[in-house]
């Protein structure tokens, strides 16, 4: 439907749009005077959809031609890894390092690409890509170090106590004894598992709907 | 002697949503519905019990893009006219119902936003921000702050900008609360080694994890997440306890979906006819909630079937659930005292948002909580994690988890099929943005309000909250198009920026539109050693 335009509309349809617009004085106003009110209003308003659209239609670059690696966690055990790299070399290998050592090695066949992989949980990993050559592993690109997220209690039990002066800020190291208990550690069996059936609310409802 | 301490933990968060190029946007109500259920109601609690010499502590966070919009002369404006709005659609639909029981409710809500807007407009000049800044002064609330734009931080890859996303965190709240914050909120309680290490440069004293960042943290707590543990980098990290937090969290076994609550779903918007919808809540006839809600839970019924409110009914329920967790508290607290050689913190953070707008009489249960316990309760007292470190300074020494407070408990909830798309662009966008501001010293006056802009822009990409609502499903098209607009308007002034070509009106646009952070500097990316 297309809309009346301003001419055509009685003062009474005009002092409404002049009220969302928040127009002050426009009951003393002609209808001329509110028209070019609603305009000069109206005016800036339509500068900024220009920009809007511009910004909606734009798709993000499908590459960047750069060099990039990105190694994320997800969950205990998976991974998730994306790269792009400028294809001059050829049968490039992507791995997955803990410290220096492999855990997974697979060959890159495109310049661009993504995937989760599934590795063990705790570690710190690191991803390169590179060419495997006589001389050794030619690195192109590396990613930063992240450590995969575990899914059950550490085995390590010690118990070393810190002092922090809330007033400075300030923490040290603090001599202390205590000692694990029998009953405390069925009640943390015990919140685990209350912990894993509490889903949050947060538009859950509305999902179920 | 008490046996345990509860704390009360409010994350108040919502994306940054800002239209001036529209006269009414559909999802800058998601503000105003939270001002209107959620931050005027809380306001109006806290208030109420300090005047009536209870004592209480609850410690709220504040995230960046909230304060800047809670601030923001616009939308404060529009806030008002929503209300104004609301007021208008309740008369006119008590002049067009005859129902006794009806006009009964009616009049609630139109008590109820007279009220509001009363304390809006007159008793906080336009800003709920004064109102909690007050209480916080006056030792009620704890405020904290939260990362930049409640970024997912594991996620994000570059060093320096998990490091701009605490300072600005740290920055913003030293602007709009004139004090340092000792205690922050972590985007969705996102964790991983080394953010801690950000947290102590910047001055945090303390942080929240969920139950399996402590309990699955290096060295294993000894007392589980009924005491904080001390990170190597000396932060305090408190852990969710699920036994407090699931009564009141659980829309089915818990609290919030009692029977004589108010039901969320069925909005009087879907029952006016069209005339009322054009004129009060959109001029283009679009059907939204109007926030007044006529009717209660009344069971498993289809939305058609539900009966009316009765707000007493409501209260009292309120009343019993107070009770009840009240009870509970007292009972675990009693146990926990009985196996650890001091007393328990049992702390329950929820999105501030539950109570009140998915949780209408959220409010009305926290005020007969807090009145209980102070009143009544032996043995349990209200803390924040400052006065409970401040009492226990010694604690174990672990290092917190990887872990989100997220469905599942890591990160699918972000980092999935659907959202993936998302993080390589915030990666090459992030590493742009740090180069740049390192190679650019001296810019010119439009040149650097176009840098300012760009770290603008890319804080409001790396926000959660896109990646969030596109995986849930809910207004998807928007947030992919936010994140996707964000990112674009990035690299179009990066383009401008590196060919000398820059557009006035196009950056005065986004300067009217993303207005976050005012005072920012685009040399804040600069790292640590470069600005060396």
């Amino acid at each position: 439907m297309k809309q009346k335009k301003y001419e055509e509309m009685t003062k009474k349809e005009l002092l409404k749009i002049a009220k969302l617009h928040g127009i002050k004085g426009r009951h003393r106003m002609s209808k001329e005077k509110l028209i070019d009110a609603i305009l000069k209003k109206k005016k800036p308003i339509k500068e900024m959809k220009k920009f809007e659209e511009l910004l909606k239609k734009e798709n993000l670059p499908k590459r960047y031609g750069e060099n990039h690696l990105e190694l994320l966690p997800k969950e205990p055990g998976t991974v998730y890894v994306h790269w792009e790299i400028e294809k001059k070399d050829k049968n490039p290998i992507l791995k997955l390092l803990n410290g220096r050592k492999p855990v997974v090695t697979i060959p890159v066949m495109s310049d661009s690409g993504s995937g989760y992989m599934h590795v063990e949980e705790g570690k710190k990993l690191k991803a390169v890509i590179g060419i495997e050559s006589g001389k050794g592993f030619k690195k192109i690109v590396q990613s930063e170090e992240i450590t995969v997220p575990v899914s059950k209690p550490s085995s390590d039990k010690t118990v070393k106590w810190v002092k922090i002066d809330v007033e400075k800020g300030k923490v040290k190291r603090y001599k202390a004894k205590s000692e694990t208990n029998k009953k405390l550690e069925e009640k943390k069996k015990k919140t685990e598992k209350t912990a894993k059936t509490v889903k949050y609310l947060r538009f859950h409802r509305r999902n179920e709907e | 002697m008490k046996k345990g301490y509860l704390a009360i933990v409010l994350h108040s968060h919502l994306p940054f949503v800002k239209h001036p190029e529209e006269e009414y946007f559909l999802e800058e109500n998601w503000l105003y519905e939270a001002i209107t259920e959620t931050y005027l109601p809380l306001y109006i609690v806290f208030n109420k019990l300090k005047n009536e010499g209870i004592k209480y502590e609850i410690t709220m966070s504040v995230t960046p893009p909230l304060m800047n919009m809670l601030s923001d002369p616009l939308l404060s404006e529009r806030y008002v006219r929503y209300l104004k709005n609301r007021i208008e659609l309740v008369k006119s639909e008590i002049k067009r119902r005859d129902n006794k029981k009806e006009s009964e409710i009616l009049n609630f809500y139109l008590d109820r936003f007279l009220m509001l807007s009363d304390l809006f407009e007159n008793e906080l000049g336009l800003n709920v921000l004064s109102g909690f800044k007050k209480l916080q002064e006056e030792g009620f609330l704890e405020i904290i702050t939260c990362s930049a734009t409640h970024e997912i931080l594991p996620l994000e890859l570059n060093e320096r900008a998990r490091e701009v996303q605490i300072e600005v965190g740290v920055s913003e709240y030293e602007r709009f609360f004139e004090k340092k914050p000792r205690g922050i909120w972590l985007g969705e309680c996102a964790y991983t080694d080394g953010i801690d290490k950000i947290l102590s440069d910047n001055g945090i004293l303390f942080t929240f994890v969920d139950t399996h960042g402590i309990l699955y943290a290096n060295p294993s707590p000894l007392y589980g997440v009924h005491a904080p543990v001390v990170s190597k980098n000396g932060v305090a990290f408190f852990g969710r306890d699920p036994e407090a937090s699931k009564q009141v969290w659980s829309a089915n076994e818990g609290y919030p979906g009692d029977f004589n609550y108010r039901e969320f779903y069925r909005d009087i918007a879907y029952d006016i006819p069209l005339e009322s919808v054009k004129k009060y809540l959109h001029p283009a006839g679009f059907k939204f909630d109007s926030g007044i809600k006529m009717h209660r839970i009344t069971g498993k019924v289809p939305l058609g079937k539900k009966e009316l409110y009765d707000r007493n009914k409501a209260l009292e329920m309120a009343d019993i659930h107070a009770g009840n967790f009240m009870f509970n508290r007292e009972k675990e607290a009693e146990y926990l005292l009985s196996v650890m050689d001091r007393e328990p913190i049992m702390v329950a953070p929820f999105d501030t948002e539950l109570f009140g707008h998915w949780w209408f009489e959220g409010p009305d249960f926290l005020e007969r909580l807090l009145r209980k316990i102070f009143r009544f309760s032996k043995k349990i007292e209200t803390i924040t994690p400052f006065n409970y470190l401040k009492k226990y300074p010694v604690n174990q020494l672990s290092d917190p988890a990887v872990s989100t407070w997220g469905d599942g408990g890591y990160f699918k909830v972000w980092l999935n099929e659907k959202t993936d798309w998302i993080y390589p662009h915030l990666h090459v966008l992030g590493k742009k943005m740090i180069a740049l501001s390192e190679r650019v010293d001296n810019p010119s006056p439009i040149e650097k309000r176009a840098l300012n802009q760009m770290a603008r822009e890319l804080l409001l990409a790396q926000s959660s909250d896109w990646a969030f609502l596109i995986s849930v499903g809910t207004a998807i098209h928007y947030s992919e198009r936010m994140e996707k607009f964000h990112m674009n308007a990035f690299l179009t002034l990066y383009d401008m920026v590196n060919s000398g070509r820059i557009d006035e009106s196009f950056l005065s646009y986004l300067e009217k539109k993303d207005s976050i952070f005012p005072k920012i500097d685009y040399k804040i990316f600069r790292r640590k050693r470069a600005a060396m």
